[in-house]
């Protein structure tokens, strides 16, 4: 063999060239335990590709460009975007592509399945375990597929996970690396999880069991069967099962979720026999390896595999407690997006939207002062429960533009990182539609040079029969925004304001059929298949991903429209039971905002101090330049003129209204993925994200040039 | 044969450092900034890229004389007569676009982790025509390369 060693023959000075993951299968697989025969493809490996591709400088300029303390989770995915895509545009080197290949002829069995795992020697050690950032492929067959995964699962160790955990896995170029673990699949009929302690309980171990294989009970598509064993008795303490209907099972796309056959129906995976053979085996394994583990295991046949063994370590429950853990959470397989897809669709923002219209119904006038002090304390638990649905159900769905950028990559490694997005833009966005009416009643104004002086004039009311019937249908659509509700907020000046600007077309949706068409076609059948099921999902997450934001900023607006009607009788009575309720007002702040002040330098002494190029993300290709107008609460948007900068922490819901009018756009919140990134490429508007302390360090009135597509704005100032 | 050797290190200077010191003209006074750099092979020419919206790129709009100052230098009091620095002195100009293709591999050969900052359409790529090239080394010893059209 070149390159591959296999398990029987892993020796214990090797252990460092192999990580922990492998060095531990190899050794119970030498013990004589039921672990699927497997070979381990050494660290120095992954450095020689690293070293003849040139990779290292790659991934220092990622590293380096902008400081990780600054970033936020979506530009980290973003960085690791970037990296991995570099893994897989580079040309193997020879001869170490002929070499592997030699090497993997000698192993892959026809009709045996091989499964690609990552082995990193910082992850799975008693102190840390960094289950869920590296990445395995399952299923594979062809020589050439499992070389593509060997790479794959080597840029994993760059994933955006990874990248939060960097300083704990000392991610550098020089001195990290994965050793790869190759092995034969078993299809096991029930798969699950054991812990030989339980986290909350020392006395107990804890199995859980699914249908089918284990991918669904570790991403969460699946719940599985629990119970709780005395760790010295071996006697069930408690068990909970649940009604089981599906099963993830190998298909040709990999794995897919199917219905339960007949004789599984209604049955648990998770028998006594079998708990007692994991009981067993957990005891067996503490033992040989003198710590509590957490293995995965399958259940082939009358034979109980060990598919993956971890210790169980010592300072996971201050990881618990860690905000990087609900990130990782937001990792979502395509069963379990499929299946979000349909609630968000069906059944979340069908509620959220008929919750914002039975408030907008209610004719706050008609309250007496008790019953609206009870509807705003009652709107604002509406809106408290539909911030929670939408961390726990919106946020994640956003992961389907992930998934599926990441297949993209994979399977057609353009040049550009963020080419797939072309292909998310469907249909419109219910911001961009807002805007295409805006623009559609701009342009009569703008058409009548009369009328516009006679509205600009506050002469007359609308009167002309096609401006008048659009005015009142877009009221009557989006009267409950929140900027239309404002009092001091005129549609018709905004209106005028458009009439005078140059708006820019939203780009031309036709050529995401002609892109489709030629993506699909440049794929295998198996990737095909595949595709098919990633591509609406994804284009439901990009779709999504704008819509939820614009039907919560409805029920906020909903919030703020009574509040707005307290404040009105306060006004003109002396103290009642309002007072009381407008304590807690919602902030006119922006939704988004950021809770915490950034960190600003200050000028020194005497010496005056300023920023003169600010480095973040690319978000919208193009360059523009102008005066920057920084927006921190919702009360200044008015204030907006046409062709200037926006600068804002994150473009709320109600605000891309503005974006029409804006020369370019520049947000403190980060990534391609955010709300202003894609609603500024919706339009073509230079774009660039990810500026920490933007509204801080840009001032309303600089001069700013924005390069949307280096994602670097420079400030001119006046030069003594 | 001094000439020669001192013309060696010249070509050793440009070809194994990789970042240098522009210096161009703002407002009457010098102005300094680093960049990274790639030489032809005969020497006459250096590129190095810059966005359109950086005060350098403002400068050798007005103005084209300009100057790049390569070193060796380490961090230490005896590297003063170690190091060697050569400092080139020419026009800089947008490299033609009949010449973009050859420089651009050239400079990504040196840079490859430059591909997307080079690739922007907001990012120039200059050339210097070196008309003469200054050499110090052992703290003052000077030599002059002019070089020929």
């Amino acid at each position: 063999m070149n390159y591959l060693i296999p398990f029987c023959d892993v020796v214990e000075h090797t252990s460092k060239n192999l990580g922990g993951k492998a060095l531990t299968l190899a050794r119970l697989h030498q013990s004589g335990l039921s672990v699927p025969n497997g070979y381990c493809l050494p660290i120095s490996v992954y450095h020689e590709f690293l070293t003849k591709t040139g990779l290292s400088e790659f991934i220092n300029m990622e590293l380096g460009r902008k400081d990780f303390m600054e970033m936020r989770w979506e530009e980290i995915w973003d960085a690791s975007l970037r990296i991995r895509n570099h893994f897989v545009t580079k040309t193997w080197p020879e001869p170490m592509k002929t070499y592997l290949l030699e090497d993997l002829k000698l192993v892959v069995n026809k009709g045996h399945h091989i499964a690609v795992r990552s082995s990193a020697p910082s992850e799975d050690t008693l102190e840390q375990s960094f289950a869920g950032l590296h990445e395995s492929r399952v299923m594979l067959t062809g020589l050439e597929s499992i070389l593509e995964a060997i790479r794959i699962v080597w840029s994993s160790l760059w994933s955006d996970g990874a990248l939060l955990y960097r300083q704990e896995l000392r991610l550098d170029p020089e001195q990290s690396g994965m050793a790869v673990i190759l092995q034969e699949m078993v299809i096991g009929e029930r798969s699950g999880v054991l812990f030989t302690q339980a986290p909350d309980d020392y006395s107990q171990m804890v199995v859980e069991a699914v249908w089918g294989l284990n991918q669904a009970l570790v991403d969460g598509t699946i719940q599985p069967d629990r119970c709780h064993i005395d760790r010295r008795t071996g006697h069930i303490t408690k068990q909970h099962n649940i009604k089981h209907t599906h099963a993830m099972r190998p298909s040709k796309q990999g794995v897919a979720l199917s219905p339960l056959s007949e004789t599984e129906t209604g049955v648990s995976p998770l028998d006594s026999l079998l708990a007692d053979e994991l009981f067993q085996l957990g005891r067996q394994l503490e033992n040989q390896m003198g710590h509590p583990v957490d293995l995965e295991w399958t259940k082939h046949g009358q034979k109980l595999y060990v598919l993956q063994v971890r210790p169980i370590t010592t300072n996971r429950k201050q990881r618990g407690e860690d905000i990087r853990s609900w990130y990782l959470s937001l990792h979502r397989s395509l069963p379990n997006l499929e299946h979000l897809q349909q609630d968000l669709e069906i059944n979340i923002l069908p509620d959220m939207a008929q919750n914002a219209v039975d408030m907008a119904e209610i004719d706050l006038d008609a309250l007496d002062d008790i019953a609206l002090s009870n509807e705003i304390t009652h709107r604002r638990s509406i809106l408290a429960y539909w911030l929670d649905v939408y961390k726990e159900k919106c946020i994640p769905m956003a992961h389907g533009i992930r998934l599926f950028g990441e297949f993209y990559n994979e399977t057609i490694r353009p040049d550009d990182p963020y080419a797939f997005i072309d292909l998310l833009r469907s249909e419109p966005l219910l911001a961009v539609e807002r805007n295409r009416q805006l623009n559609k009643m701009a342009s009569i104004i703008k058409d009548n040079p009369k009328l516009r002086n006679q509205l600009a004039q506050d002469e007359i009311s609308i009167k002309t029969t096609e401006l008048r019937s659009l005015y009142e249908n877009f009221l009557a659509t989006y009267g409950d925004m929140q900027w239309v509700s404002q009092n001091d907020f005129d549609l018709k000046d905004w209106l005028i304001k458009l009439a005078d600007g140059t708006s820019p077309q939203n780009r031309d949706q036709t050529k995401t059929s002609t892109l489709e068409k030629a993506f699909l076609g440049s794929l295998r059948e198996e990737e095909r298949e595949l595709a098919n099921r990633l591509l609406p999902v994804a284009r439901a997450s990009y779709r999504l991903r704008d819509n939820d934001n614009i039907y919560l900023g409805k029920i906020r607006s909903a919030v703020q429209k009574a509040e707005e009607a307290a404040r009105k009788r306060l006004n003109s009575q002396d103290f009642n039971v309002l007072q009381e309720v407008l304590k807690d007002a919602t902030s006119p702040k922006m939704l988004f905002a950021s809770r915490q002040s950034p960190t600003v330098e200050k000028s020194s002494g005497s010496n005056r101090q300023f920023a003169r190029q600010l480095i973040g993300q690319p978000a919208g290709p193009g360059v523009a330049s102008g005066k920057a107008r920084v927006l921190n609460d919702t009360a200044e948007m008015k204030e907006f003129q046409s062709g200037e900068v926006l600068v804002c922490d994150a473009i709320e819901p109600n605000m891309t209204f503005l974006v029409p009018l804006a020369t370019a756009i520049v947000e403190r919140r980060g990534g391609m993925l955010i709300h202003g990134a894609i609603i500024a490429r919706e339009y073509g508007i230079p774009c660039v994200t990810g500026i920490y302390a933007a509204t801080e360090k840009i001032h309303t009135g600089d001069h700013v040039t924005v390069d949307g597509y280096l994602g670097i704005v420079t400030i001119e100032h006046l030069e003594s | 044969m001094a000439t020669t050797s001192s013309w060696h290190v010249v070509q050793i200077l440009l070809n194994e450092q990789k970042f240098g010191v522009l210096g161009t003209i703002r407002n009457g006074h010098a102005y300094a900034s680093l960049v990274a750099f790639a030489v032809s092979a005969d020497s006459r020419h250096l590129y190095f890229a810059t966005t359109r919206s950086t005060r350098k790129y403002d400068n050798l709009s007005l103005h084209d004389e300009t100057s790049l100052l390569i070193d060796n230098r380490a961090n230490y009091s005896h590297a003063l007569f170690e190091a060697a620095a050569v400092t080139a002195y020419g026009q800089a100009n947008a490299v033609p676009e009949a010449k973009r293709e050859e420089v651009l591999s050239l400079y990504l050969e040196k840079h490859p982790q430059l591909k997307s900052f080079v690739s922007s359409p907001t990012t120039a790529l200059f050339q210097i025509v070196v008309g003469t090239y200054h050499l110090v080394q052992r703290f003052q010893q000077v030599t002059e390369f002019r070089i020929s059209e």
